[in-house]
């Protein structure tokens, strides 16, 4: 049984997706949900950093949903993969989700490397999802 | 409408990890399992074909649990990621489920190719499993 479910977010179509699957997967277990953002290694004003309006509108989302959850923006200056499994293991969470970008046009060939780090060192089972893909116009 | 989940299938620690969580997905989502042992693992790697035992054996312990099922063996000489991907998009499926080795402590540094492939070209949402840590 799953009690415990840590998902990677950042304000991104992928970790959208990322978040939202989460939260199916919380509310079908009925587990509690940790939200990581962690940006990009301590880099708080790239685009991965989520705004406080943001991680608001994830809080009460969950809360909403009535999900037991936490959401939370580490500044440990950890790349992401390692702050997500820090998390993981300090939670003893039994399932991870993250979002994966679509290959590009050009064909993509590799995963991204938080991506492979968190899918080859998790303790748990790993959900990898996701955007919806885009319409052509 | 019944959703599918369809789970990549060799005999190994990995591949028994898989099967063993895509039932459980099975059973909470209510869902079809398809079951797709290919044989080859890898563009190159040796043939991981399942006995008609093992299979037999899978396909009376999902019938057991009650599970809707169908355990293929593909026979087209595609890779192991091109086969899952081409059953996933035919089925329609919701969940691919596939078994990754974990990492040793001088291990490998990245994901096998199969993996790779099956995770960015899957057209839904990929569970990675691992095996349950030896000693």
């Amino acid at each position: 049984m799953t009690t415990a479910i840590v998902v990677g977010y950042i304000p991104s179509p992928e970790g959208i997706a990322a978040f939202e699957r989460a939260k199916d997967e919380a509310l079908m277990r009925g587990a509690r949900l940790v939200v990581v953002n962690s940006g990009q290694a301590g880099n708080f004003a790239g685009p991965h950093f989520a705004t406080a309006q943001d991680l608001d509108a994830i809080d009460a989302e969950l809360s909403d949903a009535g999900i037991v959850h936490e959401v939370v923006q580490p500044t440990t200056g950890l790349a992401p993969a390692d702050e997500i499994l820090r998390v993981v293991a300090e939670e003893g969470a039994d399932l991870i989700v993250i979002g994966l970008r679509h290959r590009s046009p050009v064909g993509k060939l590799l995963l991204g490397s938080t991506a492979q780090q968190v899918l080859l060192d998790a303790p748990c089972a790993v959900f990898a999802v996701k955007a919806p893909a885009e319409r052509p116009r | 409408m019944n959703e599918t989940i369809v789970v990549g299938y060799i005999p190994t620690p990995e591949g028994s990890a898989a099967l063993a969580r895509a039932k459980g997905e099975a059973a909470i989502r209510g869902a079809e399992l398809v079951v797709v042992n290919t044989g080859k693992h890898g563009s190159y790697g040796k043939a991981k074909v399942a006995t008609p035992q093992d299979l037999e054996a899978i396909d009376a312990e999902l019938a057991a649990a009650g599970i809707d099922h169908d355990v293929i063996q593909p026979t087209s000489g595609l890779a192991a990621a091109d086969e899952l991907l081409r059953v996933a998009v035919d089925r329609k499926a919701s969940l691919l489920v596939i078994g990754l080795r974990r990492r040793t402590p001088v291990g490998k540094l990245i994901l096998g190719s199969t993996a790779q492939q099956v995770l960015l070209d899957a057209p839904c949402a990929v569970l990675a499993v691992k095996p349950a840590p030896t000693g």
